[in-house]
């Protein structure tokens, strides 16, 4: 028999049973569509994650003091990540660019009869373009899709140059709140305010900001922030030197690995890192970069993912068993038949192609349409913390692919049951 | 049997069995459904099968439309031994060698006359002209009108001359029917009977089982079978 009659012949065996089909195409389109949208909320967490690092960038190192777990509590070992390391590493690190630091402390801010108890971030001058990036925060009101500047961020004045960081000077810049409870409207640029009984000039007022994600409720809103250069507010706030909290921009993405030894190289030669007994560093410093974290969450997103597809498989699965059903019943229906194929010269082959055409036609056609229902369904589909389902399209050509293999598995029984009948038996079943 | 002119010399036969016995054993018991049967049949003849029922005709004639395997035996078509053939062989001797007719016509309910006349054809791997030939076979047993007509729309003897022009469209070597009129009233019966008459004329040979006279009448000769034996050899010896 050519494909093109076999094919014709399985569908004129369906279309006799149109509500049959239907309903054992059922099992199969839930199946798939399981498969779809489950497969695309692993892909939203996968999506999740990168978006959540995002601002890590590329091209950044976090440096972080070692941790060790012990008397039932994480304490730090060796020595602390100072200003000064993170001054001199873009000067002596060859791949390092730039250092970004911040050290946050509080203290009580003072403009003529207003007193505040705030938090201070102590931080270097490009902390407008790491918020831009974070996307955290963003000017209240500002368009959906319009991409972010850092100047977006500043309502008056001026934020700290470079040069203000390094010069530790007295300068600082005001969150919209906090500028409103100090002044209280009155135009603060260029007045000084007292931070911890030191002066400190008004250089700048930050633009009202919102959270982007409104489930995400922050402690401090972002309008009560104090901005000051990392280095000033070490000088006013600290009595001993603080850790600081350091990012290094390296100037070639590709050479991450070596950026790493030598900033190893450069934070052991300033810590005076010892050796242990079988000669490993005891470093009290390690690195993060976004290759680690991403790498990692990702596996994690990617274990979320094959698991929700296994439980969606276990819907296909069933779907087969309904299809091998149906199929078992139209073969014992269709006996008398299969009898007079088999009679006129049908060989096994013919019959076997016939029925299992019958079954990979259904699987293939629930197939269809459940990856029709799995995308219509996947806006539909419940979103939790930061993850929405987003259809990855690879899962189209995967889902449709097992949906025609639980076709040809759960067909080929029934298929070789209908094709190893007896000739005389078939013809004289009743 | 073949009634042979002085001097012509015997063709050879186109069904030739020696000792076909077929035997279904039943727990404990062995059943002979057919024994012993030895017979030839002739090109160009029309034989009939008699016997009540169980006499073993139906068996028979499974055994020589290779629907079925005897448990011993020989049975030579056209010359060639079908002992030993694989399933998919005698398959391909059924559809090319050998054409059915059944009491209950065993059309395919959901396909036209004509499809169900184009059926064997199909199983022949890729054809040319099936349509063409299947049109020739239904035009043959005066169906032309009625081939685009499924078996629900089409009377008795409408339907068995459906099933009469799937049997005919390979041009096989014997057509064996299974009472071609059991299922039909005397006079379509009749009708049918005439069509296989001119078809034997034409050179169609056939092996007909029937229970009744009247029909066993149309045929050059009749064989007798009781109790899964051929009552008078039944033969050419």
């Amino acid at each position: 028999m050519t494909f093109f009659t076999t094919i014709k012949t399985a569908l004129i065996g369906l279309a006799a049973n149109k509500l049959r089909s239907g309903l054992t195409t059922l099992g199969i389109i839930i199946g798939v569509a399981s498969v779809i949208v489950m497969l695309a909320l692993g892909n939203g967490a996968k999506a999740a994650v990168e978006a959540s690092f995002q601002y890590l960038g590329a091209d950044s190192i976090f440096i972080n003091r070692t941790q060790t777990f012990e008397d039932n509590e994480y304490q730090y070992v060796g020595k602390i990540l100072s200003y000064a390391d993170g001054l001199h590493m873009a000067n002596e690190v060859e791949l390092v660019k730039r250092v970004e630091m911040n050290v946050g402390g509080t203290g009580k801010i003072r403009y003529g009869s207003n007193v505040l108890d705030l938090g201070i971030a102590g931080v270097t001058a490009e902390i407008l373009e790491v918020l831009m990036f974070n996307d955290n925060v963003q000017p209240a009101g500002w368009p959906v899709d319009t991409p972010l500047t850092g100047d977006a961020f500043l309502a008056a004045g001026r934020f700290f140059t470079p040069a203000e960081v390094l010069a530790e000077a007295d300068v600082c810049v005001l969150g919209s709140e906090t500028s409103l409870d100090l002044f209280e409207g009155d135009n603060p640029i260029g007045e000084t305010v007292w931070v911890e009984r030191q002066r400190c000039l008004v250089i700048g007022v930050m633009t009202e900001l919102e959270t982007t994600n409104p489930d995400e409720k922050y402690s401090i809103s972002p309008n009560e922030a104090f901005y000051m250069p990392v280095s000033t507010s070490i000088n006013m706030l600290f009595d001993e030197q603080p850790s600081v909290f350091m990012v290094a921009r390296i100037s070639d993405q590709n050479r991450m690995d070596e950026a790493k030894t030598q900033i190893t190289d450069y934070l052991r030669e300033r810590h005076n890192v010892e050796k242990d007994s079988e000669g490993n560093y005891l470093d009290d410093f390690d690195f993060t970069t976004l290759q680690d974290v991403i790498g990692a969450e990702q596996e994690s997103a990617q274990t979320f993912s094959l698991l929700l597809a296994g439980m969606a498989s276990v819907a296909l699965i069933v779907g087969g068993i309904g299809i091998m059903n149906v199929m078992l019943v139209s073969v014992t229906e269709r006996t008398r038949e299969i009898g007079v194929r088999l009679a006129v010269g049908a060989r096994e082959l013919d019959v076997i192609a016939q029925f299992l055409l019958e079954a990979v036609i259904l699987s293939a056609v629930g197939g269809v349409l459940g990856i029709a229902v799995g995308i219509i369904t996947i806006p539909l589909a419940p979103s939790f913390d930061e993850v929405t389902a987003v259809l990855d399209p690879g899962s189209i050509p995967l889902a449709f692919g097992i949906a025609l293999l639980v076709g040809v598995v759960f067909g080929l029984y029934p298929a070789a049951r209908a094709a190893r009948l007896p000739p005389v038996e078939a013809l004289r079943y009743e | 049997m073949m009634q042979l002119k002085e001097g012509q010399p015997a063709p050879n036969p186109v069904i030739e069995t020696h000792s076909l016995s077929r035997v279904y054993t039943m727990g404990a018991v062995e059943v002979y459904a057919l024994r012993d049967a030895s017979l030839q049949v002739h090109q160009g003849e029309f034989v009939a099968l008699m016997g009540s029922s169980g006499s073993g005709k139906s068996t028979l004639l499974h055994l020589l439309g290779c629907l079925d395997e005897p448990t011993s035996g020989s049975y030579i078509l056209e010359g060639h031994s079908v002992k030993g053939l694989s399933r998919n062989q005698r398959a391909r001797v059924r559809n090319e060698r050998i054409g059915f007719v059944f009491q209950t016509f065993n059309l395919l309910a959901r396909v036209s006359a004509l499809e169900n006349a184009t059926l064997p054809l199909l199983y022949r791997g890729r054809q040319n002209n099936v349509r063409e030939r299947a049109e020739a076979a239904l035009e043959r047993v005066g169906l032309s009108e009625r081939a685009q007509h499924k078996p629900m729309e089409l009377s008795g003897g409408e339907q068995q001359l459906a099933a009469l022009a799937r049997a005919i469209v390979t041009h096989p070597a014997i057509i064996l029917a299974d009472e071609p009129t059991g299922n039909l009233d005397s006079l379509t019966g009749m009708e049918i009977m005439e069509l296989l008459t001119e078809l034997n004329q034409e050179g169609s040979t056939i092996l007909m089982v029937t229970h009744d006279a009247k029909i066993a009448a149309y045929a050059h000769h009749t064989l007798q079978m009781e109790d899964g034996k051929l009552l008078d050899g039944g033969d050419a010896e």
